[in-house]
């Protein structure tokens, strides 16, 4: 692999993520990898691994993040948010970084399926019963919201 | 009790340093009424010795000046002269050497140490430590180097911090290179990167500074063993490295890189200590490794020890040790009035033939003599080696005489062959300050109450005599367990060493004379491990048991009836 | 109830089930100054300031003097890891040759307030109570461990071989050596995580506890010395310099255990009581689970518990970490003194370093102060 040259790629990438609404916490990550042990979706899909992700923002390689797949496998469940030793809000950042990947019109497209998925239910995957019981476990609050808050929302 | 002539105490203090530290411990006992003298060690004053005793010291000084100038060069003058003190504080600054040669590289315009950046960048470094952490603007530095450096830093341009990779590193390092990176990040806009292994913020206000800086945008590249390679391109260093996150391949070739430094005694100060033996790290810096000399004592009484001479510390810290230690020698001197001299170990003048073993065998240069042979009481660390090598048995430690010690085992041979003594006869050698607690707490434990086992307290290890050991053998003991403080841990320094070794060789003289040495054991224990007396008891008997079967090779010669 | 009496003989201190207080004369009415806290810090002060022949009242409220040390083992090796616990004994014997200074064991200031540089308080005991006035005020209340049961998704006090170096600590010093909880047996492997509670803004701790990963590493050390087959790995962000010779140090540390830069999100069941860590892998691209013997919480330093009371009565204010801060000069001009842990994170040296320098502050202000 080609080394990549730090000053090739943006610095102002993560300051400019984190003037968006959620963004704001992106730099205090100290790579901990708490998110990253804990996210359900990094289990099945090794591809995805929030850590990285950050890395990937605060070393400014913002390029070749927008462009991956993978920031649409999130399943906002908002597990590695709440368990951020440093406040990082990355399930927050994951919209900020699709968000700016639709306005460079590189959003996958199966996107308009799950445009759908989100008119219904409000979000990606269907928070049920189950995820509610394991958060409870795990001593985090419950999720509560509805499809009509978020087309309420996203009237506006 | 010390003949008058021979106790003097005067209310001089030496201090042998320079910096916060000595300043601070100047002023502080000053305040404190006493006369100080405060002179930095360096190429022109050196301290060639210190002689005599703590609350009297001769300290030997030397001054090289350099006079006239004559053909061929410059005539030194040199002034040799002694003063006397009543106590010495060492308080060094450290010398920075920067890391250049373990990467490589010389120092440029370019590549710089991390003092360098601090002294143009930051001089308010105290102040930050004193837990200001900002800055108003700072004026353009006035030297040609520190303008090149303020020249390097735009907002375009890329500057690298290498810190703590080729040596372990230290919070003193990380807090300068948090705060320029700061500093260099609010008012140059300049990207940073700092190439590290730990980053080190065990210290009060640092995880936040570490915090601000990735606020600022600050990278943090952190390496488990090896830093980034420099290679060097034309005019320029290229550091290249693996980014331990993403396991991918980095380059950056910086505008400035800044190299963080070696720390370390100067050799004045460093051939002072060894001179006066107050002794030393394995790594170098000063006062010994051992948590007795806690916080500011050294090996020598009446000698101590402050700020980063004992390594790199934040100068917060310094402070704090400088005003500890100010009252550790109020404390010293106040300890040094004729009531509290007493004389706890003494020398019999009738016995003693002025053979001078003990004076040569004093781990802390505490015997002295005159027209006879005396103890200096503030000196002496009641270690008593002296007293168990004195041919002529004529030093004596209070609490701890040897007739004492005879009758206890006079008395263990009375109490004879009794039938309750089911188990082992032990008789257990121990340090008063270690084993000693460690035995009156297991007092719950029933051990104190088990009839086989005597308990015979000595003031430290040191003073563990071997004809003691004999004699308990030879009144019927069955097993001698000796136990001394952890290695690096006795409070009289070589106490635990020196029985170590002691009974090494009445092991071997055993082994020669045909009885098991096995019968001998030494361990160390600490004040706090009662459980782990218990179980050396308890293998030890077990050891003695199988010993003393008849099967068993050796039998204790002087063994009478047996434990069965 | 730990507590120490003099031998007259050999001018040491023995710990026996006795009542301290009886060795010491009562003479509060010339006390000037309180302390409040008798760990370390707070010991250390009332010795070095009954040296200066100034009178002390030491109010502490558990049975015992010693405050969180006692409960730490002896951590020496083939040498000693200058842990700094056993001076504890070292202080202790100090102060029971130490004149004028009063103990108050089980004792609790209930009132206490500043009137013209004197501070008059109230106290309770059990069977009665009291109250005193001194000019200086010299708080050493120390610090509470982190409570594991905080970071829910280690689940300490739920899976039983879950526990912290505090437990290690009690577990190695009662019986020296380490075991399951679950079921006494020799555990073979061990994960210590550390900044347990520490580093940690989302818990409003935005600083490092500096004594944990000494701690830490100092017990891997002692229990690999007593059963060199343990594995043991220790998950970590950064490891903090402590001690003398701490490179030397690191370089023994570095052969034997196995250090794993990262956090582990979380412990679950395992077979056989076994726990299993989910944690980000050596190679960063994948996280996995691994399964211990036993995990070791590394708990670190957190603001006492009583601050609130001395912020109110006061009016003390706390730093942004929480504990009391003397960066602040309303502190010392009042005649209030900080020492040890109650003024932030710091070790056994440190806090004696600490109690010194303040009780040499306060004999300054005792000698210059307003009267
Ligand atoms: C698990 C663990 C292991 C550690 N291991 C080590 C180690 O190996 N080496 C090391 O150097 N450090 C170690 N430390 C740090 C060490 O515990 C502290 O440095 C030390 O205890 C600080 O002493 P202190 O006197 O400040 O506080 P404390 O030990 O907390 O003592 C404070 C005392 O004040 C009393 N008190 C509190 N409030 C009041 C009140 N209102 N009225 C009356 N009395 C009150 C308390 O009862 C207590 O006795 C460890 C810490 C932890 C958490
Ligand atoms: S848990 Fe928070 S600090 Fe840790 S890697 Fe994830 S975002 Fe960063
Ligand atoms: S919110 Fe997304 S990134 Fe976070 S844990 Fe859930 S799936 Fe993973
Ligand atoms: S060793 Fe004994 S005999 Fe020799 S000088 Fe010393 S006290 Fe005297
Ligand atoms: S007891 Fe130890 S320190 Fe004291 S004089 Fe004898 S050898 Fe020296
Ligand atoms: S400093 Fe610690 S390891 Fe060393 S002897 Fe004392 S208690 Fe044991
Ligand atoms: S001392 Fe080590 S374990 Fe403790 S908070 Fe600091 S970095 Fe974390």
């Amino acid at each position: 692999m080609d080394p990549i040259d730090l000053k090739k790629l943006d610095p102002d990438f993560k300051h400019r993520l984190a003037r968006e609404l959620g963004g704001e916490q992106i730099k205090k990550c100290f790579s901990c990898g708490v998110c990253s042990a804990r996210c359900p979706i990094e289990k099945i899909e090794p591809e995805y691994n929030p850590r990285r992700i950050i890395r990937m923002i605060l070393l400014g390689m913002e390029e070749e993040l927008l462009k991956e797949e993978f920031l649409w496998h999130c399943s906002t469940c908002y597990t590695c948010q709440e368990s951020c030793p440093q406040e990082v809000d990355f399930t927050e950042v994951i919209f900020v970084l699709r968000n700016m990947a639709v306005r460079k019109g590189l959003a996958p497209a199966g996107l308009g399926a799950a445009r759908n998925l989100l008119d219904q239910q409000g979000r990606m995957y269907e928070i049920g019963d189950f995820e509610n019981e394991k958060r409870k476990e795990m001593g985090l609050p419950e999720i509560k919201g509805n499809a009509k808050d978020y087309r309420e929302l996203l009237k506006d | 009790m010390i003949p008058q002539e021979e106790f003097r105490k005067l209310n001089r203090v030496l201090i042998w340093g320079k910096g916060q530290t000595a300043e601070e411990t100047a002023t502080r006992l000053t305040l404190l009424g006493y006369e100080v003298l405060k002179i930095n060690p360096d190429e022109q004053f050196q301290l060639l010795s210190i002689e005599g005793f703590a609350g009297d010291f001769q300290v030997t000084l030397q001054q090289t000046i350099p006079s006239l100038e004559k053909e061929g060069g410059m005539e030194m003058l040199e002034r040799i002269w002694t003063e006397k003190f009543g106590a010495v504080v060492f308080a060094p600054e450290l010398v920075s050497e920067g890391n250049f040669s373990d990467y490589q590289v010389a120092p440029t315009e370019k590549i710089i140490t991390l003092e360098e950046m601090q002294k143009v960048l930051i001089p308010g470094l105290d102040e930050f430590h004193q837990g200001n952490h900002s800055f108003s603007a700072l004026p353009t530095p006035a030297s040609a180097g520190g303008r090149r450096i303020f020249a390097a830093l735009k907002p375009a341009s890329y500057v690298a911090f290498l810190v703590g990779l080729t040596t372990e590193g230290n919070v003193l390092d990380m807090a300068v290179t948090l705060s320029a990176a700061l500093e260099i990040r609010k008012r140059f806009q300049s990207q940073i990167s700092i190439f590290c292994r730990q980053v080190k913020v065990a210290g009060e206000g640092l995880e936040r500074l570490y915090q601000a800086c990735r606020d600022e945008g600050v990278l943090f590249f952190k390496f488990d063993q090896e830093g980034p390679a420099l290679l060097r391109r034309g005019d320029e260093v290229v550091l290249q490295f693996e980014d331990t996150i993403l396991k991918r391949p980095f380059i950056l070739t910086p505008d400035l890189l800044v190299f963080d430094s070696r720390h370390l005694l100067s050799s004045e100060v460093r051939q002072t200590a060894l001179s006066a033996g107050i002794g030393m790290d394995k790594s170098g810096f000063l006062q010994s490794a051992n948590v007795h000399f806690l916080p500011q004592a050294s090996e020598r009484e009446g000698i101590f020890i402050a700020g980063p001479g004992k390594g790199p510390m934040l100068s917060q810290l310094s402070i704090e040790e400088a005003r500890a230690t100010a009252l550790s020698v109020h404390h010293f001197f106040q300890g040094l009035t004729s009531e509290t001299m007493n004389q706890e170990v003494s020398v019999d003048k009738g016995l003693c033939t002025l053979c001078l073993t003990c004076l040569r065998f004093c781990p802390h240069q505490a015997v002295g003599f005159t027209h006879r042979v005396f103890i200096h009481p503030l000196a002496c660390r009641r270690c008593g080696i002296c007293a168990s090598e004195c041919p002529m048995d004529a030093i004596q430690i209070e609490g701890y005489s040897d007739n004492e010690v005879e009758e206890k085992l006079m008395a263990l041979q009375e109490r004879g062959d009794k039938p309750e003594f089911s188990q082992p006869r032990i008789v257990v050698f121990g340090c008063q300050r270690s084993a000693g607690v460690a035995w009156e707490g297991a007092e719950s434990s029933k051990l104190k109450a088990q009839s086989n086992l005597e308990f015979i307290p000595l003031p430290c290890a040191g003073k563990l005599d071997p004809d003691h050991v004999l004699k308990a053998l030879s009144v019927g003991a069955d097993g001698i367990l000796v136990l001394a403080c952890p290695e690096e841990n006795c409070r009289s320094v070589h106490g635990n060493t020196y029985a170590r070794e002691r009974i090494m060789e009445i092991r071997k003289y055993m082994e020669e004379a045909g009885v098991n040495p096995g019968r001998i054991r030494f361990e160390h224990l600490s004040s706090n491990m009662e459980w782990y007396l218990k179980e050396i008891i308890k293998q030890f008997s077990e050891t003695l048991e199988e010993l003393s079967n008849p099967q068993s090779a050796i039998r204790n010669p002087k063994w009478k009836n047996g434990p069965h | 109830m730990v507590v120490e009496i003099r031998n007259p003989k050999f001018k040491s201190i023995f710990i026996l089930n006795h009542n301290f207080e009886h060795n010491l004369k009562v003479n509060s009415k010339n006390s000037k100054v309180l302390i409040i806290g008798g760990g370390i810090a707070g010991i250390t002060a009332a010795v070095a300031l009954s040296r200066l022949k100034i009178a002390v009242t030491l109010i502490e409220k558990a049975t015992a003097l010693g405050g969180m040390v006692p409960n730490y083992c002896c951590k020496a090796t083939d040498a000693c890891q200058q842990c700094g616990v056993c001076l504890l004994n070292d202080s202790l014997q100090a102060l029971s040759q130490a004149s004028n200074v009063e103990v108050h064991l089980q004792t609790e200031v209930t009132d206490l307030t500043l009137d013209a540089n004197k501070f008059l308080y109230t106290f309770s005991r059990p069977g009665g109570g009291g109250e005193g006035r001194a000019e200086a005020l010299l708080l050493a209340t120390g610090f509470t461990p982190f409570r594991a049961e905080d970071k829910p998704q280690y689940r300490y006090g739920i899976l039983p071989n879950v526990i912290t170096g505090l437990d290690l600590e009690r577990q190695l010093k009662e019986t020296g050596s380490v075991v399951r909880p679950s079921n006494h047996t020799l555990p073979t492997s061990i994960a210590f995580i550390q900044c347990v509670g520490s580093r940690d803004p989302h818990l409003n701790h935005p600083f490092c506890s500096r004594v944990c990963c000494a701690y830490a590493l100092r017990m891997a050390n002692l229990i690999k010395y007593k059963n060199p087959q343990t594995e043991i790995a220790v998950f970590y962000m950064d490891i903090q310099t402590f001690g003398k010779d701490f490179s030397l140090f690191m370089e023994k540390t570095e052969k034997q255990i196995r250090f794993i830069r990262t956090i582990p999100g979380e412990i679950q069941k395992g077979d056989n009581d076994q726990v299993w860590l989910t944690f980000q892998d050596d190679d960063g691209l994948s996280s996995r689970k691994q399964a211990f013997d036993l995990a070791i919480l590394s708990v670190g330093i957190m603001p006492g518990s009583d601050l609130e009371f001395f912020k109110d009565k006061l009016g003390l204010p706390l730093n942004g970490d929480g504990f009391l801060s003397e960066a602040n000069e309303i502190f010392s001009s009042k005649g209030i003194f900080l020492a040890g842990t109650v003024r932030g994170p710091k070790g056994i040296a440190g806090s004696i370093t600490q109690a010194y320098r303040t009780a040499e502050e306060v004999a300054a202000y005792l000698k210059t102060r307003p009267v």
